[in-house]
């Protein structure tokens, strides 16, 4: 990777000294070079996880974990397990890691993002440390692939295997995008694919899955409003992902939004595309949950888009109508 | 019709109205319900700017009581809280009453003849502005109209009916319903919740058995209708059944665009009692626990 594009990623930072006595980096705190591995945890209210989470990560070397005030204890347990906590309030996804890689006290070379409820496995922590320690070229990211227990089952199909997802890499080579939800990194320089992988423990129960579709979906519809609107644009997918995959996220991003009867596209892509009836019955529910998770960002879309219209609409009534 | 052109003063009937995060509806609502001179507002300590608003309301009374469960909180409602009139409207604050509602309930309490202890009514469902009549069933028929001292709520974990005891009459004007007026997340939000109690209520039917026949059979329309939504709770595939139910059997089709996305949605929520109904049963969050160390403590 080049020098310049390190400098670009690297963000000046304003730093208190209040901060600084909670274990965040000061400017003339020089980067040590040293081979190991850093975590950081992103966490609100997970105190079912964090300590498992945290002696976990621990295998891998220093953690950090970046907590949003959360008020059920996460941050006591965290620090109990091992972890240095630093809060910072929450703004989005993208905003709170962005903030996390550029203020806290990293001293290497390497980090990896965990979230709270996902785990290293011992065969992917000896391939990272094999990679940290060894002397041939490296990649400036690596692509994890994550399998996800749900309902009972390890869910190996339905497009929801593998799933590659940049986590490790070179400190200031990787920055997520500025998106409302579904962010993606972006890596500035050469990547690889791991070989083992990580597991996503997915304890919540259905309500509390609901109910987190129900929040994507109304953000999603809004950073669809935002692009039908105010012009937000989508990163390019060219920076997203190796050749393969750009495709994909060009269809998902560009095309996807203007199809019609997508619940059903989308329950027949997981279904039957992507073999997720190999799953079983835990398959079948997860490609209908998913088929409702569209349905619903459909009509909170079209909802919004009607709010906008009648507002403008009003709006117009009271700027003809005589004073 | 949102504001009544109804004086107080007059009227022998008191008003509840039951409420947590209803910002958004709350005030349209209370000028609505100004025909009455005794308006009580039982709210469920809401975060928002409910109780803010209701206060602000002069003739508008603020009782708040922490949400155990819905059967408890309305019997509270009817029994706990003193009013000043015989009669009660119970109203939700998503509701509003239509001028010739209200004339005609007022004719019917002040009228002397009349020896009902209780009234019901039906309502009309709009969603995107439009009356939604085949995909909401109509006509369903809600008690409204109580003197509280004979009412109670059945004890179930949501969708609670009352119990009169004495005779009910009917009446022949309309409330109107609007499902949507807090925004579709929060019509998403709610049905996720109330889904997890219905499934919480199934797994108890489904312990007791299957109703019998002769349950299925009784004269009482409430108790018909608990026994066979009982029924249900031991079918498989709500969702579909209740989608071919209300968008076909009962031409919901007949309502467009609008009741098709209507007959879409009371279906997904089957679908959420469902599954849920199978996540506890199954046990789920045991095996995925189970399945997830296992893999971890693999060696590879």
């Amino acid at each position: 990777m080049s020098g310049a594009a390190h400098k670009d990623i690297l963000v000046n930072k304003v730093i208190s000294k209040d901060e600084l006595a909670n274990g965040l980096t000061s400017q003339t705190s020089k980067t040590v070079n040293k081979p190991m591995i850093e975590v950081l945890i992103l966490t609100f209210n997970e105190a079912i996880h964090i300590a498992e989470t945290v002696e976990n990560a621990l295998q891998l070397g220093p953690v950090f974990v970046l907590d949003s005030a959360s008020t059920d204890g996460t941050q006591a347990l965290a620090k109990q397990a091992g972890a240095t906590v630093v809060e910072h309030q929450w703004e989005g996804y993208a905003k709170q890691k962005n903030w996390g890689l550029d203020h806290l006290s990293w001293r290497g070379k390497w980090l990896f993002i965990l979230d709270a409820d996902e785990r290293v496995t011992s065969a992917l922590r000896d391939e990272l440390l094999k990679i940290v320690a060894s002397t041939n070229k490296q990649h400036d990211g690596y692509f994890v692939n994550r399998l996800m227990f749900f309902m009972g089952k390890a869910i190996r199909h339905g497009g929801l295997y593998p799933s590659w997802n940049l986590r490790f890499f070179k400190r200031g080579s990787a920055r997520y995008e500025d998106r409302l939800v579904h962010e993606h990194m972006i890596c500035q320089g050469s990547t690889g694919y791991l070989k083992h992988e990580m597991i996503h423990i997915r304890c919540e129960n259905l309500s509390q899955y609901i109910q987190k579709h129900i929040q994507y979906a109304d953000l999603e519809s809004d950073q669809w409003i935002n692009q039908k609107y105010h012009g937000a644009k989508e990163t390019p997918a060219s920076y997203l992902f190796k050749k393969q995959l750009r495709l994909r996220q060009w269809l998902r991003r560009r095309i996807w939004p203007k199809l019609f009867g997508r619940p059903i596209w989308r329950f027949a892509f997981m279904y039957f595309v992507r073999l997720g009836f190999l799953d079983g019955r835990v398959g079948f529910h997860l490609a209908i949950l998913m088929a409702q998770y569209e349905y619903m960002i459909g009509l909170l879309y079209f909802q919004k888009i009607q709010d906008i219209q009648n507002s403008h609409l009003s709006q117009n009534k009271a700027a003809s109508s005589p004073a | 019709m949102t504001t009544s052109r109804f004086k107080p003063a007059s009227v022998p009937i008191s008003v509840v109205v039951l409420t947590k995060n209803e910002q958004a509806n709350i005030a349209d609502c209370l000028r609505n319900l100004a025909f009455s001179d005794d308006i009580v507002v039982l709210d469920s300590y809401s975060q928002d700017q409910t109780p803010a608003i209701v206060q602000s309301y002069k003739n508008v009374r603020l009782q708040q009581r922490h949400f155990d469960t819905e059967y408890k909180q309305r019997n509270f409602s009817l029994h706990e809280i003193a009013y000043k009139n015989p009669w009660l409207y119970i109203c939700d604050a998503d509701e509003r009453l239509t001028d010739e509602l209200i004339e005609e309930m007022l004719s019917c309490v002040s009228d002397p003849q009349q020896k009902d202890d209780a009234f019901r009514l039906r309502y009309k469902n709009m969603y995107l502005g439009k009356w939604i009549k085949h995909a909401t069933s109509y006509p369903v028929w809600i008690i409204r109209l109580v003197k509280p001292k004979q009412v109670h709520y059945e004890q179930r974990q949501t969708n609670v009916h009352p119990i009169v005891a004495g005779s009910i009459g009917e009446l022949n004007e309309h409330f109107i319903h609007n499902s949507f007026s807090n925004g579709l997340k929060h019509w998403f939000s709610k049905h996720n919740f109330y889904s997890g109690r219905e499934a919480i209520e199934a797994v108890g039917v489904r312990q007791q058995g299957c109703p019998t026949w002769r349950e299925l059979r009784q004269k009482d329309p409430m108790a018909r209708r608990r026994a066979i939504k009982n029924l249900s709770f031991f079918l498989v595939g709500r969702a579909f059944f209740r989608f071919i139910y209300q968008y076909i059997l009962q031409l919901g089709f007949l309502d467009g665009l609008a009741g098709f996305h209507y007959c879409a949605m009371i279906s997904m929520y089957e679908y959420w009692i469902e599954i849920k109904i199978t996540e506890q049963e199954k046990n789920w969050d045991k095996d995925t626990r189970e399945l997830a160390k296992q893999s971890l403590t693999e060696v590879v």
